[in-house]
């Protein structure tokens, strides 16, 4: 299978140690690899960890690279993908800051402080039930609806079928629902 | 993900509500830190193929695992065991011998019988002869 890579001429220079392809592969893909691993990780600082460590990957792969084989987006992504499980894996923080911030002191007087609030506690909701979920489950949430990758690009980058992806997909969306549902319940209690 | 049209009317609430959350805390960029971490990686990690080759190019086979071997010796592992081996020597030959239990409750003929297993017995000998 021959692909069209968009990536391949800045990895066929990054290869022969090029820094500005090198620079312009990184402004390409940060932001999409930086929102995958915010949303498994939930901080900024485990997200960065993670995607330095896919470049570096990068840079030691680009002498390597088989062209045609795999989209390098893909390959990048699968590498986030991985890491993000061994992050996960390793330590659990997601979303401490988030919970654990205080709305600053100049806001509470302010009329649009409500609406702050209220969407601070549908995201939270939201976040928390993605939060509970098993972790492959979870990626596959934050793959196809944070991030929008079609289900080939998702099962691709987790290395699954489709048929596989869209049922941790189906099983996600069901639990997800579940327990926001729990939670609403527990509130108007 | 991009069609929903097969998707219960829930699935589609739930949907949404991610979109709403992606969009009050959209995810933060690579700061500028990290971006130089990543490109002070470069030097080394994107060192071109051929380069990379002709410095594992530079003593034949035998030599590099030669020397491979010699210098793998005195890694701190092997310098471990090394270390290991002689406390466990020192124990075997000069502290065991003097804490065996020859000496309390021994008979008088136990203790010939071991006096004439030692090396005693040949200078005793010898000195008789002389």
């Amino acid at each position: 299978m021959s692909l069209e890579d968009p990536d391949i001429e800045d990895i066929r220079l990054l290869a022969r140690g090029d820094a500005a392809a090198a620079s312009r592969l990184v402004l390409r893909h940060s932001d999409r690899l930086m929102a995958v691993a915010y949303r498994m990780t939930g901080t900024r600082s485990a997200a960065e960890d993670i995607v330095q460590e896919a470049f570096i990957r990068m840079m030691r792969q680009a002498a390597d690279w088989q062209e045609g084989k795999a989209l390098f987006s893909t390959w990048l992504h699968r590498v986030t993908v991985n890491l993000c499980y061994d992050r996960l894996r390793k330590a659990s923080t997601r979303y401490e800051q988030a919970a654990g911030d205080d709305l600053p002191e100049q806001m509470a007087d302010d009329p649009g402080a409500d609406a702050v609030l209220e969407a601070r506690e549908r995201g939270l909701a939201v976040r928390a039930a993605l939060d509970r979920l098993p972790e492959r489950q979870k990626m596959a949430i934050v793959l196809c609806h944070y991030e929008e990758l079609s289900n080939h690009e998702a099962a691709e980058a987790m290395d699954i079928s489709i048929e596989a992806l869209e049922s941790l997909l189906a099983r996600a969306r069901r639990l997800m629902r579940k327990d926001m549902k729990l939670a609403a319940a527990l509130a108007d209690g | 993900m991009k069609t929903h049209t097969e998707l219960e009317p829930e699935d589609r609430q739930l949907i949404a509500a991610i979109a709403r959350d992606r969009a009050d805390d959209p995810a933060p960029p690579l700061g500028e830190a990290a971006m130089a971490r990543i490109m002070a990686q470069l030097p080394d990690a994107a060192a071109p193929a051929g380069a990379r080759e002709e410095r594992s190019a530079a003593a034949p086979a035998w030599q590099r695992k030669g020397l491979s071997a010699i210098t793998g010796f005195f890694r701190p592992p092997a310098w471990q065991a090394f270390a290991a081996a002689g406390v466990a020597g020192i124990i075997a030959g000069a502290v065991l011998p003097s804490v065996s239990p020859v000496g309390e409750g021994v008979t008088p003929e136990e203790q010939f019988a071991i006096y004439l297993q030692s090396d005693d017995i040949l200078a005793t000998l010898l000195e008789e002869d002389l």
